[in-house]
């Protein structure tokens, strides 16, 4: 079985780079890759000119921050953290003296004696932060860094490792299945299908614009629709909708229309895309209610508003969207 | 406490009482009478001089000395051969791991003294060992009761014991840490002495003295393939029980052995725990 094929990323010097993908995508074995604990049958991995990809992992400049943490349980906070510069020769008391140095950098200074049992998960995360840090990696690979925190925690501790990234200008890639967090974090996104990459750009291109119909679905665009783009390019005959007005050229043919639900308004708006249907079920989710919407095609459709002053929608109602909501991918 | 609870601890307390507490007891008693010409031969008594000749008689201290060190050498050369048997096992593939472990245990589904003749046959002068050797052009050697003979009986009998608790610690190491070891720049000879060997040490101390305590007190290897001169303190024990007909004695002999292997334990760790405080 192949895990990675046709492949090809460049990630720059200082950037915080995200791998998005679900479980299967290969996005924890590309990491693996790059760490060396898997060889690529083919291919190469070049760091600084270098090519890595027959080089074990204790040979190599890159340092991991593991998905549980994978500190050494027999060993003190400090001699975890202190466990890369050993290793790689620094003198004891050079040692010690980064040791602290990453302790206030992490902010758990007074924590070096104790055993990674006796700290939080949390706490935890940001020792093995540390001691990815520790040995000055020129590339830092970190694992779903956040999935083992809770929500509160996980907004916190992600704000914490961008400010960190920011200041020691490290190069990060970043492993995770999580939009939210890939959105808040990057600065490039590679969101990864089936070994290879779906797309990669910055978050906004990746959400504003995605590059498929694989992307627009994986960054939850909910509305999907088959149809024709019309010679001329601005307009697409959308069985399910009628014809729609496109904002931006795009090629005739056979494609595929994509609209966010939050793009989607209720109430009929002059100068937009309209269509009708009847609200089949609401979704209240705190902040946005979503509506599941049985167009008179006999479509689904769906469409979000601000769940602050929303009025409960149940008989016919018009949908309206905007030209410029349109995401049009090829069929 | 509900009553299934007290049944519970109340049959492993009778248990414990019975089999345990009560025998080191009647033991105990024994040591503590005199020799006499009756059945049993002894009469009660609170005589504690058997005592005082178990633990300064020449002979019998030499045996305590010996059965240590036979034990000690026995339970070195299993640990040094089990470890990494053990690290094979435990890395091999999972579907491997089920079969070595029965390879392992596989002889345990024989007698003991079976297998102890077995060895008899090997190492006899005409036996198979010495067949083989006269075959290649070698020499015969002598290894029926000798120290060798002795040795190989102890580390064979006693090795799964070394395996199995080394193993049963490997095999839940989790791979991750040998992973973060390699990533940081540990290789993997660095690894093992950092990560694995550190984590699998309550493996070796279950092992070591899984081994130890029953081979100390050892009795029928080197009597079935020891020399002569192999006087352990099993030996010395039946001696004195069987052919001198001294209970008293045996009895006595037999508590000093329990409060070596009891007590030396305890103080080791008593005194590895202050200096381990001291160190901070």
């Amino acid at each position: 079985m192949t895990a990675l094929d046709r492949l090809d990323l460049v990630v720059r010097r200082g950037e915080l780079f995200v791998l998005l993908g679900g479980s299967g995508s290969g996005k924890t074995t590309l990491l693996r890759a790059v760490g060396g604990f898997v060889r690529p049958a083919a291919g190469s991995i070049v760091l600084d000119g270098a090519d890595l990809a027959r080089v074990p992992p204790h040979r190599r400049p890159v340092n991991t921050v593991f998905q549980s943490g994978a500190l050494f349980p027999h060993l003190s906070v400090a001699a975890n953290i202190g466990f890369g510069p050993r290793q790689r020769g620094m003198k004891r008391a050079a040692v010690d003296a980064r040791v602290a140095e990453l302790l206030a950098l992490v902010r758990l200074e007074g924590y070096g004696a104790r055993r990674p049992h006796e700290l939080s998960g949390g706490q935890q995360q940001r020792v093995a932060l540390a001691r990815g840090l520790a040995a000055e990696p020129s590339l830092l690979l970190l694992d779903e860094p956040l999935s083992a925190l809770d929500r509160g925690l996980r907004a916190e501790t992600a704000a914490e490792l961008v400010r960190l990234q920011k200041r020691l200008g490290t190069t990060f890639i970043q492993v995770t299945h999580d939009q939210q967090e890939a959105l808040t974090m990057a600065d490039r996104i590679g969101v990864m299908r089936a070994g290879g990459m779906a797309q990669v750009g910055t978050p906004r291109e990746i959400y504003e614009r995605p590059a498929n119909r694989f992307v627009a679905e994986f960054m939850g665009v909910s509305n999907l629709w088959d149809g024709i783009v019309r010679d001329g390019g601005i307009t697409m005959d959308v069985p399910s909708v009628g014809t729609v007005r496109l904002a931006v050229a795009a090629a005739p043919g056979p494609a595929v229309l994509g609209v966010r639900a939050e793009r989607i308004l209720v109430g009929a708006i002059p100068d937009m895309n309209q269509m009708t249907g009847v609200p089949e079920r609401t979704i209240y989710a705190g902040d946005m209610v979503t509506y599941t919407i049985r167009l008179v095609t006999g479509t689904i459709a769906h469409a979000a508003e601000p769940a602050h002053g929303a009025v409960p929608r149940e008989n016919e109602v018009t949908l309206s969207f905007p030209p410029v909501a349109c995401m049009v991918f090829p069929a | 406490m509900n009553f299934p609870r007290i049944i519970t601890l109340a049959f492993s307390w009778a248990w414990l009482l019975l089999l345990s507490i009560v025998p080191l007891g009647i033991i105990l008693a024994i040591a503590l009478a005199r020799p006499a010409d009756t059945v049993p031969p002894f009469r009660f008594a609170a005589d504690p001089g058997n005592f005082a000749i178990a633990a300064t008689d020449e002979l019998y201290r030499a045996a305590f000395w010996l059965s240590l060190r036979t034990a000690a050498v026995s339970t070195a050369v299993c640990l040094l051969i089990g470890y990494p048997m053990a690290l094979a096992i435990a890395r091999a593939a999972e579907r491997w791991r089920a079969p070595l472990l029965l390879a392992l245990m596989l002889p345990f589904w024989t007698g003991f003294l079976m297998r102890i003749n077995a060895w008899i046959g090997m190492l006899r002068d005409d036996g198979w060992i010495n067949a083989v050797l006269t075959m290649l052009g070698f020499a015969q050697v002598r290894l029926l009761y000798t120290d060798a003979a002795l040795y190989i009986g102890m580390v064979y009998t006693y090795f799964p014991f070394m395996v199995l608790p080394i193993y049963a610690r490997l095999a839940k190491l989790d791979a991750t840490l040998l992973e973060a070891a390699a990533d940081l720049g540990a290789s993997p000879v660095r690894t093992f002495l950092r990560v694995t060997l550190p984590l699998s040490l309550p493996g070796i101390a279950a092992g070591v003295a899984l081994v130890f305590i029953p081979a100390v007190g050892e009795y029928v290897i080197p009597e079935l393939l020891g020399g002569p001169g192999a006087q352990l303190i099993g030996r010395v024990m039946w001696a004195e029980f069987f052919e001198n007909r001294d209970w008293p004695m045996a009895a006595a002999l037999a508590w000093v052995l329990l409060m070596v292997l009891v007590v030396l334990p305890v103080g080791v760790r008593a005194m590895a725990r202050t200096t381990r405080r001291r160190a901070g």
